[in-house]
């Protein structure tokens, strides 16, 4: 039977020693588990260990603890799965004097993949048109649209994105966003790091957060959001209405908070019920977005500073066959 | 999914390091800088086809060494290495293939100057050595080789180009202060050391073999010196195979 993780990280710490001989924990105790087909998002704000842990899995840098791909020892097996494992790794660059497909051929040869494979990730990732332009030319939406096709070279079982939208604009992030879920879809496991949290809510199945080197929570992406979608609610008509429709709404089961000139709609029904309970209350909706649900709350709460693991609200967490899931650490 | 193969070969990955340095700007500029150098010295006033030969040995390990350097150090500095380790893990056998490609470029860069350089009096060159040019040819060629592969073992110690080329512009500052205060020191301490020892040999043998031998001639002296570069070149190499092997890549 095949392992069902396809990454499973337990207890990974690593120190820095300085000239002077002082250590500095850079990681303390990172836990994460990847389940297999799924979007897994690696949360945490700046320095909390997420590039570490990724560059540790990538054999990178050393790090003590236990780390497992598709249940292969890494970094001592890492060569047995490399050929099923894409990552784009924090800023990767590639020699600036080379052009995009010269730098991908280098790759592919290196792996003794045929050059058709080229021209298929430059299409995947949009770059054909700047493929034969020097890297150094490059814009960073365009650097990063590189990393990612060189990880899509292999057609990797596993693909790992740290950081994948720096430097991407909005179009650019929709198309990481599409391409990511995409490849979810075709089976493959995701593993993202990003500090995007709208976009991995629209994504992820799963999610760990880290801070200060440590995993200080673990779960699906609905126990993390409290499995309650949040709309933003205009009216096309006078303030009056609003009321009028706090009312209709909170009668139907939902609950209703007045933000500004808005209402903020909380509740288990989708978006279409509130515009048909509306419509049916002769109140015609102007628009109707979804906001941030309770991934943004939870992870400003987890990483506020001066939280420690053992100081952290109770988030109900649940699921699922992570054996960290269901608990803040 | 996956259409890689799990364990690409040698081959493949000395091929693609191979076209990676060579198509390098570093590399072929350099190439050509030290093709002109070679050139001048050669229409000006150099006459000597033994001289020749060391002309093109001296900007060649210059050459070896810069293009090395520019190689490894460039890729550790940039965060292209980072890159390339993501896709082969092994580390030992980028590095086995990466200083194999400097070696072969650098072979085949100096062999085409000197051929280019002596192509015209090169019935001169034969006639005056004997059965001795093939051993010359093989210390014009191996001086350049043992220079890229400690320039490789440098960057790869010291994490970036430029202060590879500090270590190398460090090391001269400091023989030749050395050599000011304690004269003669220069040529006993340091892998240039061989080096001079090289083109003293050559030289005694050049004069040795036109029946003109310098007082103190011993035309094994090259042997040796050879040996001797040999040795620090293979000590400079582990100490940079081991460093790039247990290095944190960003």
């Amino acid at each position: 039977m095949l392992p069902e993780m396809a990454v499973e990280v337990d207890q990974l710490n690593k120190s820095f020693t300085t000239w002077w001989g002082r250590t500095t924990p850079s990681l303390i105790s990172i836990d994460l588990h990847v389940r297999r087909g799924t979007v897994h998002g690696f949360l945490g704000p700046n320095g909390a260990g997420k590039s570490t842990t990724i560059r540790a899995l990538m054999g990178l840098t050393r790090c003590n603890g236990r780390m497992r791909v598709f249940g292969h020892e890494v970094p001592e097996h890492l060569p047995r799965v490399i050929h099923r494992v894409g990552a784009i790794v924090e800023r990767p660059r590639f020699p600036t004097e080379f052009s995009g497909y010269r730098n991908l051929r280098h790759l592919a040869g290196s792996l003794g993949l045929p050059n058709r494979e080229i021209g298929r990730v430059l299409d995947i990732c949009d770059l054909n048109s700047a493929a034969h332009i020097r890297y150094g030319a490059y814009s960073l939406g365009m650097k990063q649209r590189l990393a990612i096709a060189a990880a899509l070279l292999t057609e990797p079982d596993l693909i790992i994105l740290d950081e994948p939208t720096n430097g991407l604009d909005p179009q650019g992030i929709r198309h990481m966003r599409q391409l990511t879920r995409r490849l979810a879809d075709e089976g493959r496991t995701v593993l993202i790091s990003t500090h995007l949290l709208a976009e991995v809510e629209q994504i992820a199945d799963d999610i760990t957060i880290v801070n200060g080197g440590r995993t200080v929570a673990a779960g699906s992406l609905d126990a993390f959001a409290g499995g309650r979608q949040r709309w933003r609610l205009t009216l096309a008509a006078h303030e009056a209405s609003a009321s009028v429709a706090q009312q209709t709404l909170q009668q139907r089961g939902w609950q209703v908070v007045p933000e500004g000139g808005a209402l903020i709609v909380l509740g288990d029904e989708p978006g279409y019920a509130i515009t048909q309970t509306l419509t049916a209350a002769g109140l015609w909706v102007e628009s109707l977005t979804p906001v941030s649900t309770g991934l943004e709350e939870t992870f400003l709460q987890l990483t506020a500073p001066g939280v420690r693991p053992g100081e952290l609200p109770p988030t109900p967490i649940t699921s699922s066959t992570n054996p960290h899931h269901g608990s803040l650490r | 999914m996956t259409t890689a193969s799990p364990h690409p070969s040698f081959l493949r990955l000395f091929r693609a390091e191979l076209d990676r340095h060579a198509r390098r700007r570093s590399t072929w500029v350099g190439a050509l800088i030290m093709l002109a150098l070679c050139m001048v010295a050669r229409f000006d006033g150099y006459t000597d086809a033994f001289d020749h030969l060391l002309i093109c040995t001296t900007f060649g390990a210059m050459w070896g060494y810069l293009t090395a350097v520019a190689n490894v150090g460039g890729d550790i500095r940039s965060g292209a290495l980072g890159t390339w380790l993501t896709f082969h893990p092994r580390r030992q056998r980028v590095w086995w293939a990466r200083l194999l490609a400097i070696i072969v470029t650098t072979a085949i860069g100096v062999l085409a100057t000197i051929l280019l350089i002596t192509s015209t009096h090169l019935p001169a060159v034969v006639t005056s050595t004997g059965h001795g040019l093939g051993w010359l040819f093989l210390v014009a060629l191996l001086t350049p080789v043992c220079a890229a592969v400690m320039g490789a073992a440098t960057a790869a110690l010291c994490g970036s180009t430029l202060s590879a080329l500090g270590v190398a512009a460090g090391y001269l500052t400091l023989l030749f202060v050395s050599n000011i205060l304690i004269p003669g020191l220069s040529s006993t301490w340091g892998p240039i050391a061989p080096i001079g020892d090289l083109f003293d040999g050559i030289n005694n043998y050049n004069s040795y073999s036109r029946g003109h031998p310098d007082s103190g001639t011993s035309y094994d002296l090259p042997f040796w010196a050879m040996i001797r570069l040999l040795i620090w070149t293979l000590a400079i190499g582990t100490v940079g195979t081991l460093r790039w092997s247990r290095r944190d890549v960003d």
